[in-house]
């Protein structure tokens, strides 16, 4: 008797323990998710801007954001061994994961963003389709944004909204492709920008498809349903 | 004594006095029993059961039924409704008991009725505030968010109540200064820059919360975008001045060093270098008679006269003043205004100023053998006014929303060959500002520009 309600106790306290590090764990994916937000929002500003320094600041500040996925990767790494989730415990502590993964390659992508910035400094960029760039970053931090709003909320439908969003950023990346290309044949001199700017929507578009799977993993997380929704 | 023992008497009221002569029929049958006098202890028995029967029955009725009502009452009260009152009015302590619970509703409700009142107000004030307030708990969970924080984040407030921090204001610099107000028991003071929805510039007050169990932290946003706006404009302005200057000033200091080194000797190079020398200091002097002029009409150091100010006459004067340049170049210059154009009340001189820098521009921007029209009349609500029209370059769409800021200019290189200080418009709507007007403008690239300005009759 006395056992039972000793071994009910740890439980209890184990149970505690663990939401507690899933709860951490959850508010460390945010805190990163902001940072990747800002990240996403300064490259994009700067490229079009053409403000070297800026660009420069986003490559500085990927440094804590890998600091921070480490960090995290670990945390995930161990409560999956200490505390042996199962079913939805398990999910959540997967999807943690995954969501986190997606996370550190849109910081990556917007490193290679200002990147791209930094190799064009004092060249503005004048190529037609350049003034569709901010149009499809506008779409793609959106989607960064609501895929972490619907994270917080575990909100499916959110999450798929902001899915369908990806269909816009896939067409006016494709757009932006054929106009780059047919720039680029009439005028050699288009050639070199043609092809920083075909770079950086194609950036763009990687951390509009990484979105989209912070927003199947939403859904995995709440329902359990696999779905692809790009 | 005798009084004392009558008084005590009164006091007692009749159903002791009935269960003390009950008991003493208990007695009387309890001593039969004793005694075996069977007949005595069943008459007893027989003559106290009814007694006891009515007995119990009369203080079921006045006992439990006001209890039972009382208990509802309470049980009301706990669900919140203190308007039920206990009607029992009986002199025993069953009614005490009733005034006293009827007493307690009535306290209960005036203070409920002051505290909400209390809160109403602070959430009034609350709500009514500019600068947005979020308050978390010691676990970081939101206690309150106001609507200024709402609308500026976009956040709902009654959802986001309880939550985690990050989970509804999602901004690292926040959380973490947040963090640290907490940890450390500190005010702090930041500058937070917010992308979404608007990207915005946040003065960030965190102050521990005070006089709680649980600790906790609030925080104060003021919106400072607009200061640094603003701070940015000065900042360009004075850079922009700065490069004005140093413009003709280059070339001033280069040709008269060229002279120097012996240019002077050959009449022909001098003579040219000088004249040039001379536009460009014209030039400079026309740039400090304007930040000049602007400075004054700023700081409302000129207080405009009040003269009545007949806008034909002004435009008549104004024309003549251009009809050389507009002559070289074939531009008609056409005035719409009648004699009967009203009388309004104004600083003439700074009236004028405004149609020379107008005319001025209409004839600079024009192409040759072009048009430039002066119109005006009375408008609705008592205002008179006048436009300047063209058909020249016209203004970018984008570009019409800083045309009046300070130096700026449209296209830098074209506007400099026209000579232009970059202040023109700048003044023209501080003068109309001072004058309690107000300047519109219409454009389109390639079709010309119109400025419109509105000037109540007497301001």
């Amino acid at each position: 008797m006395f056992y039972m309600i000793f071994a009910e106790g740890v439980g209890c306290v184990s149970r505690y323990l663990f939401e507690k590090s899933l709860r951490e764990i959850q508010n460390d994916i945010l805190r990163m998710g902001s940072l990747v937000e800002k990240a996403v929002y300064d490259s994009v500003d700067a490229f079009m801007n053409q403000d070297v320094t800026a660009a420069a600041a986003v490559i500085m500040g990927d440094e804590r954001i890998d600091e921070l996925f480490l960090e995290i990767e670990d945390k995930c790494i161990k409560l999956i061994a200490t505390q042996q989730p199962i079913a939805k415990d398990l999910r959540v502590a997967i999807t943690g994961l995954k969501i986190l993964t997606s996370l550190e390659r849109m910081a990556d992508h917007a490193v290679d963003i200002s990147r791209a910035t930094m190799c064009l400094s004092g060249h503005p960029m004048s190529i037609r389709p350049i003034h569709e760039i901010p149009r499809m970053a506008r779409l793609a931090r959106q989607m960064v944004k609501e895929g972490l709003d619907a994270y917080v909320q575990r909100d499916v439908n959110r999450a798929r909204e902001m899915c369908s969003m990806d269909d816009q950023v896939d067409f006016i990346f494709s757009h932006v492709f054929r106009d780059a290309i047919s720039c680029m044949a009439e005028n050699p001199e288009f050639v070199v920008q043609g092809a920083y700017l075909l770079y950086v929507s194609r950036y763009i578009e990687r951390i509009a498809d990484h979105a989209t799977n912070i927003g199947e993993n939403v859904i995995y997380l709440t329902t359990g349903e696999r779905r692809e929704l790009n | 004594m005798l009084d004392r023992l009558g008084e005590f008497a009164g006091k007692i009221s009749w159903r002791p006095m009935a269960g003390y002569f009950l008991l003493v029929f208990v007695f009387y049958a309890v001593l039969s029993i004793y005694h075996g006098d069977s007949f005595r202890a069943l008459g007893a028995v027989l003559i106290t059961l009814p007694f006891a029967a009515v007995f119990s029955w009369i203080t079921l009725k006045k006992v439990m039924g006001p209890l039972a009502e009382i208990s509802g009452v309470a049980k009301e009260m706990a669900r919140g409704n203190l308007d039920k009152e206990i009607r029992i009015y009986s002199s025993d302590e069953i009614g005490d008991l009733a005034r006293n619970i009827n007493f307690l509703g009535r306290r209960l409700k005036q203070t409920i009725g002051e505290i909400t009142e209390e809160k109403d107000r602070m959430r009034a004030v609350l709500n009514s505030m500019a600068d947005g307030v979020v308050a978390v708990d010691g676990d970081r969970r939101v206690l309150l968010v106001n609507p200024a924080v709402e609308r500026a984040l976009n956040i709902s407030g009654e959802s986001c109540k309880g939550k985690d921090i990050l989970g509804v204001i999602r901004h690292y610099d926040f959380e973490s200064n947040l963090k640290a107000a907490l940890e450390t028991q500190k005010e702090l003071n930041r500058e937070i820059q917010v992308l979404t929805p608007d990207p915005k510039i946040y003065r960030v007050h965190f102050a521990p919360l005070m006089g709680t169990d649980r600790g906790g932290v609030v925080a104060v946003l003021r919106d400072i975008t607009e200061k640094r706006q603003l701070d940015q404009m000065r900042a360009e302005f004075i850079a922009n001045v700065s490069h004005e200057l140093r413009t003709p000033l280059t070339s001033v200091k280069g040709f008269l060093e060229t002279l120097l080194d012996g240019a002077l000797e050959e009449k022909d190079t001098a003579g040219r270098f000088l004249s040039i020398i001379d536009a460009e200091t014209d030039r400079m002097k026309r740039l400090i008679d304007d930040l000049f002029s602007l400075s004054n009409i700023e700081s409302r150091k000129v207080v405009p006269a009040r003269d009545q100010v007949k806008i034909g006459e002004v435009v008549e004067k104004v024309f003549a003043i251009f009809s050389r340049a507009s002559w070289d170049r074939g531009i008609r210059l056409v005035s719409r205004i009648t004699g009967d154009f009203p009388l309004f009340v104004g600083d003439e001189d700074m009236i004028t100023r405004v149609i020379i820098n107008l005319v001025d521009n209409a004839i600079k921007y024009s192409q040759d053998y072009g048009e430039v029209v002066v119109d005006g009349g009375l408008h609705t609500g008592g205002e008179v006014y006048f436009s300047v029209a063209d058909k020249g370059v016209g203004i970018p769409e984008e570009c019409l929303p800083r045309i009046f800021e300070r130096l700026y200019r449209v296209d830098k290189a074209r506007s400099r060959e026209y000579g232009g200080s970059g202040l023109g418009l700048a003044i023209v709507k501080h003068i109309v500002e001072v004058h309690g007007g107000r300047i519109e403008v219409c454009s389109r690239p390639g079709m010309g520009s119109k400025f419109s300005v509105f000037l109540p009759a007497e301001y």
